[in-house]
């Protein structure tokens, strides 16, 4: 497991360095693909295959297609390759290289002074414990955020509908009960006196 | 699986998701129906409430739902406050193009205030603080197209984006410290060993998290435009019911800290400042709904000493469900006089409001009063056994503040008394057409007298009531 945990790990440094290297969006992105398949994979070598299969569903399966979209469906052509190419002076990514290097530097002191051995060891987390923890002690919570999607999905509905839709749909409405109204008294089924009272509440709307 | 220890929170999520339903597929003018069926279902899950009481205190689901008597009292008091927000809504939202929705955001929104009530494991905790805030933005801003409205809600949900972000993280640091999220497993870890400044910064994380859904300081700047841009019965909402699941979420949370962590300076020293503050700032306004607003704020301050006293004193907690109940029921009343008068809002239309419409004017005076805390009002009772309790527990300086406090309270609620009864106002008094917030308003003044007369025999059933933990 250790070769597959190194393989992966070199494999999505590679691919997120050409990430930021990269000039072209599309490819860019590709490589962003890659390299969250390659930290999935290490999530495997560590025993969570769970994790690594969340990662590989979620993150490259959902959110990257997404990105890809957006990205087509934006149309970058060969002026964002050459604006691209402007951003890759050294000014821009010298501070965050400066700052990543410090980190490094403490990691790599950290792993060399204490006392891991290099080994990597832990008992694997599958997805039905996973499960069983989800359905047995938080089956009330989980069942909840259900609830909780549920009420975001309506405010959002209400909140984001423009007004002029809900105009529209009102209008629409009322119509619908005038052509019903006007129906019944073609059909000859309704007396004088239903009919006065409807067109009186036409009149109220007016 | 213990189905039937939440089967009030069963109600109110069928009645929820029924609402959502009927007003997807019903014309608009048939939506005030959903008001029914809201009340069906706050009324069903009332009844299963009471059936549930007397029960031994104990935590069910695997421990993470709390079911003992200050989680079934608050309980009652939500349901209570929330089929009075519901009664007085038809009207005002009548005009609402989609005011179906309205009522199942309440039923969700209340479900988010018992979960936090009932919450035994802090994960729990932070979903019912999500979802009574995720219910809650669209009811502060639910007339979209009016400015006030959409301020309000947007205040209401920076502050609340950054409050929540707060409690998750003090969520995450306590499990961190403890490895569990049950309060029984957090509070037996905690009792041997912990690092104390990460507790410390959990604790604080925690507290500001909930001060955000109490109105208190620092995070009670939304509260004043809520009451004042809000729609009324929102408003009415807001300022009452997150407020009781809070309190309580905060008792519980707190008495499962060790007593050398200093919970109890913070949640003074917060206390302190919510009370001062809000009637600091409700003494020059001259608007009432604002004013209704800055209240809440201090009256969150005076709610929080029970806290502060809580495990020095055993009658806190009957305290602390009193003192809400009292208030609920109080700002309840004023806010449904206030939907009745259409949500007339400033104080110079107000004036003479006794002669033109004397049992709104009446409602609105015994209300007030009731805030400050004027016997034989329900008021008074709550502010009286929370004095006690906070001397009891040996907080005399804060009893001393709070003292100070509610005698300057009594100057800006007599600010509304007073024109309302010597004014002169010119012409007639517009109110709502229709019954339900005339009937709602009714109710709430009665029971502010009958629970004034009923105070006795009220604290008699709260008396013994305490955490299952």
């Amino acid at each position: 497991m250790q070769i597959a945990f190194y393989l992966s790990g070199l494999v999505a440094i590679l691919a997120t360095l050409r990430v930021v290297t990269g000039t072209h969006p599309v490819h860019a992105l590709l490589y962003l693909i890659v390299s969250l398949i390659a930290v999935a994979m290490v999530f495997f070598a560590l025993g969570a295959p769970f994790a690594g299969a969340l990662e590989i569903i979620v993150y490259a399966g959902a959110i990257m297609v997404l990105f890809v979209f957006v990205v087509m469906m934006l149309n970058l052509g060969e002026s964002a390759v050459e604006q691209e190419r402007a951003w890759l002076q050294p000014r821009a990514w010298m501070g965050p290289a400066i700052l990543t290097a410090v980190l490094l530097i403490v990691m790599v002191v950290t792993l060399a002074s204490g006392d891991y051995d290099g080994s990597i060891s832990g008992e694997t987390l599958t997805a039905k414990m996973v499960g069983m923890s989800l359905f047995g002690p938080y089956l009330v919570i989980v069942e909840l955020a259900a609830m909780l999607l549920l009420a975001a999905l309506v405010a959002a509905s209400h909140l984001g509908r423009s007004e002029a839709h809900d105009e529209a749909d009102l209008a629409r409405e009322r119509q619908r009960e005038l052509n019903e109204q006007a129906s019944a008294v073609a059909s000859g089924e309704t007396s004088i006196h239903t009919r006065e009272e409807s067109r009186d509440t036409q009149e109220g709307k007016a | 699986m213990p189905i039937g220890d939440v089967l009030p929170e069963i109600s109110l999520t069928l009645g929820a998701v029924a609402i959502v339903l009927f007003a997807s597929f019903v014309r608009q003018r048939q939506h005030h129906w959903a008001a029914v069926l809201a009340l069906l279902a706050i009324g069903l899950g009332a009844g299963l409430t009471v059936a549930q009481w007397g029960g031994a205190p104990r935590l069910t689901f695997s421990g993470v739902w709390a079911l003992d008597g200050v989680a079934l009292a608050s309980k009652l008091v939500v349901l209570v406050a929330g089929a009075l927000v519901v009664a007085m809504s038809p009207e005002w939202m009548r005009t609402d193009r989609r005011h179906g929705e309205y009522y199942a955001l309440v039923l969700f929104a209340l479900l988010g205030v018992i979960m936090m009530a009932s919450a035994s494991d802090t994960m729990e905790l932070v979903l019912g603080v999500l979802l009574s805030s995720v219910a809650s933005y669209p009811l502060a801003a639910y007339h979209r197209g009016w400015a006030p409205a959409l301020e309000a809600g947007m205040k209401y949900f920076l502050i609340g984006a950054l409050t929540n972000t707060l409690l998750t993280i003090g969520v995450v640091v306590l499990f961190g410290l403890t490895g569990s999220t049950g309060y029984p497993d957090i509070a037996q870890t905690l009792a041997t060993d912990s690092d104390r400044l990460a507790l410390t910064i959990a604790t604080a994380c925690v507290v500001l998290g909930l001060t955000f859904k109490l109105a208190a300081f620092p995070a009670h700047a939304w509260m004043p435009d809520v009451a004042q841009g809000s729609p009324v019965p929102a408003a009415a909402f807001l300022t009452v019911i997150p407020k009781v699941g809070a309190a309580v979420a905060l008792a519980r949370f707190v008495s499962l800290l060790p007593p050398d962590v200093a919970s109890r300076a913070i949640v003074a020293l917060i206390s302190v400042a919510t009370m001062t503050l809000g009637n600091v700032a409700a003494l020059r306004q001259t608007d009432v709904r604002r004013l209704l607003g800055w209240s809440s704020v201090s009256q969150s301050g005076y709610a929080l000493m029970a806290i502060v006293v809580l495990g020095v004193s055993d009658q806190a907690l009957p305290a602390l469900v009193f003192f809400l109940a009292s208030y609920a029921t109080a700002n309840l009343a004023a806010f449904a006089v206030v939907t009745h008068l259409r949500g007339r809002t400033a104080l110079d239309d107000y004036r003479g409001l006794a002669r033109h419409a004397p049992i709104a004017a009446t409602i609105l005076i015994v209300s007030l009063l009731s805030l400050v805390g004027i016997p034989p009002l329900v008021g008074f009772f709550g502010k009286l056994m929370l004095f006690r309790v906070t001397l009891d527990g040996g907080y005399a300086w804060l009893a001393l503040v709070a003292a100070i406090n509610t005698v300057v309270s009594l100057f800006y609620y007599l600010r509304i008394v007073a024109p309302m009864m010597f004014g002169n106002h010119r012409s007639a008094v517009h109110v709502l057409s229709g019954q339900w917030a005339r009937a709602t308003m009714a109710v709430a003044g009665v029971l502010l007298i009958v629970g004034g007369l009923g105070a006795e025999a009220l604290s008699l059933f709260t008396e013994s009531i305490r955490f299952a933990l």
